[in-house]
């Protein structure tokens, strides 16, 4: 099956199918499973999708190699852009915010901030009765007679 | 001891009328800082008292009880702890070292004194004695111009500058105990009640910050679960059995008005991570008890709880993960939809979201794309107004060059150099796609399924929000009746 453009699309852009490169042969049953026959974008059916020659070379040259980066890209509904490289599919694992903020953030300080202490008196602070030697006393103190 | 007590509160009120001091007597629930900044805002000495509160707060104290001698049935009294709502003065004062801090003191036997101090304000008054130039940030800093000696001097804050400024203003203020009671003993001790260790990191784009932030609560919500709480703390945290781990393990999101803060326990121990001022994240780990980590108390203990304090911010950060880089995100999105100012003069409007003009011009880049020669001014206006609703003939050439010249300054079109032509750029599929997809088919969509009264066929999205509305009935309602 060779790849052509959808009338629908063809009338939109007001040219004609053959204004675009022609992508292989074979591609297009490619085209039909990736996007199920028929992509729909913003209104314009593209029934298979036809690569022009200039983005082929932003795609990297190979045609065909092309012809499949764009049916991938647009299996997921994005139009790929860049060279095939970039295309190339991308696994996004969550990285520590540690990390991320490494690349925002313009200086940094350790400090102690806010310190609440207590401020006791050692010698008051034993249970016990007012007359024993340590002032206040201190626990088990025996009680007096 | 009341003679005691009698002539300390006498002293008091002597030192308030001999510094003409005013004393102030806190309400409950009043904002002790607010009433301080504004005594702050009219004190020119470098350093002194501010002002005298009076408050009343419960406290442990001593009392007596009488007891009997179970041989020989003689009574004695015998001291024991209690709990009693006391008198407590406040001495907010500023320190020429130590900035603003506040000693308070009990009315009651044993006079156990509070004392409160900040480390970064103590910071700022030894970065500016060593000639540092700084910006402050409230109780931080905003920009400094050597951050490595300012963090050098951060670093030496101990327990000995501490120690020192509480006996130096030990001997300006009323004490309950005079010199002939500390000569035979009568000194008083520092320990930690509460000690908070923070972390400033100053971010590059301060309304980013607070995206990014809100993305680190999203992604971030087990983060007090215990297995990442032992990981923040290094400590092995048991969760059954005996010897389980007290405390509760939990995340908190808090949010004081529109700020939101995240919060993680571990037994006393707190960590808060915060968006400070829209300018800086701030993470602070909270010691309020020091056996938490096998230390005692006294004063002592601050270096190694310092150590445990910024290890377990810096941990808190490496535990955290996040999905992506939000601040990327909001870049793109303000590149696009914000005006563009040049020579502070020329202003190119922005693409702004939800603008049916606006999304009319994005769709029709979508078809641009496509076309390997690019388009004109004239072709764009033939796609556009149907998108519109309108005739070709309405739109002008001149609202059409408006357009382009917004398309083309915020980087979705580009020039083809010699010609009228116009051809989309990468970043403008991109963001046309996008955009596209999440004001049509997300928003757009949501919104009908929420508000239509007689949907086609049945919605999740609206089930769930039904759900949601009736359970705020529910609780509204169980509110009303339990008012």
């Amino acid at each position: 099956m060779k790849p052509h453009i959808g009338t629908d699309a063809g009338a939109l852009y007001g040219r004609q199918p053959d204004a675009f490169a022609e992508v292989r042969a074979g591609q297009g049953s490619a085209a039909g499973a990736a996007v199920g026959g028929e992509q729909q974008i913003v209104g314009a059916k593209l029934e298979v999708l036809d690569v022009p020659g200039d983005r082929i070379d932003e795609l990297g040259g190979d045609p065909e190699a092309a012809g499949l980066v764009v049916l991938r890209a647009l299996a997921s509904g994005c139009w790929p852009c860049g060279g095939l490289s970039d295309r190339s599919p991308v696994v996004t694992l969550p990285r520590t915010v540690a990390d991320v903020l490494s690349d925002h953030v313009v200086f940094e300080v350790e400090c102690i901030d806010r310190m609440y202490l207590n401020v006791w008196m050692p010698r008051l602070a034993a249970v016990g009765w007012p007359g024993s030697s340590s002032a206040i006393g201190a626990t088990g103190t025996p009680p007096p007679h | 001891m009341d003679p005691m007590t009698k002539m300390f509160v006498a002293d008091i009120h002597h030192f308030v009328a001999a510094h003409d001091l005013e004393l102030v007597h806190f309400a409950k629930g009043q904002r002790k800082d607010d009433v301080t900044q504004r005594f702050l805002a009219g004190f020119t000495a470098e350093e002194g008292v501010l002002y005298v509160g009076r408050a009343q707060e419960k406290a442990g104290v001593w009392r007596t009880q009488r007891r009997y001698n179970p041989a020989t049935g003689g009574s004695y009294a015998w001291l024991v702890r209690s709990s009693a709502l006391i008198n407590h003065f406040y001495f907010y004062c500023l320190d020429a070292d130590f900035g603003p801090f506040f000693i308070k003191f009990g009315t009651y036997f044993p006079y156990t004194a509070k004392l409160c101090v900040n480390g970064n304000e103590w910071a700022k008054r030894q970065a500016a004695r060593a000639g540092i130039g700084f910006q402050a940030l409230d109780n931080g800093f905003a920009a400094c111009d050597d951050v490595d000696r300012l963090q050098a001097i951060c670093d030496t804050l101990g327990p000995e500058h501490i120690d020192a400024l509480l006996r130096k203003w030990l001997k300006i203020l009323p004490s309950p105990f005079t010199g002939e009671d500390e000569a035979v003993g009568y000194r008083y001790r520092v320990s930690i009640l509460q000690a908070e260790f923070s972390l400033t990191q100053m971010l590059d784009r301060p309304v980013a910050g607070r995206v990014f932030f809100e993305q680190v609560i999203r992604d971030n919500l087990d983060i007090g679960r215990p297995d990442q709480v032992g990981l923040v703390f290094d400590r092995r945290v048991i969760t059954r059995g005996p010897r389980r781990t007290p405390g509760t393990f939990r995340t908190r999101v808090i949010t004081d008005g529109v700020t939101p803060s995240l919060h993680v326990d571990y037994k006393h121990a707190k960590v808060k991570q915060y968006h400070k001022q829209g300018r800086a994240l701030r993470t602070e780990t909270t010691i309020n008890d020091t056996r938490d980590f096998g230390l005692p108390k006294r004063l002592t203990s601050l270096p190694p709880l310092r150590q445990l304090g910024f290890t377990a911010n810096r941990r808190l950060l490496g535990v955290q993960r996040i999905s992506h880089n939000p601040v990327r995100g909001a870049e793109a999105f303000t590149a696009v939809t914000a005006p563009i100012v040049r020579a502070g003069r020329e202003r190119i409007p922005g693409l702004r979201f939800g603008d049916p003009r606006v999304h009319a011009l994005l769709q029709a880049l979508l078809v641009h794309r496509l076309l390997p020669r690019g388009f004109t001014n004239r072709e764009l206006r033939t796609l556009i107004a149907p998108l519109l609703g309108q005739r070709v003939e309405d739109i002008t050439a001149g609202k059409m060059t408006y357009d382009l010249r917004r398309l083309r300054e915020h980087g979705l079109i580009q020039r083809i150099p010699k010609t009228h032509r116009y051809r989309v750029t990468d970043t403008g599929l991109q963001h046309a796609l996008f955009l596209t997809h999440a004001h049509d088919h997300l928003l757009r969509a949501g919104l009908a399924e929420l508000t239509d009264p007689d949907p086609p066929i049945p919605s999740q999205l609206r089930s769930a929000a039904r759900t949601y509305q009736q359970a705020f009935d529910d609780l509204t309602a169980r509110s009303g009746l339990a008012a």
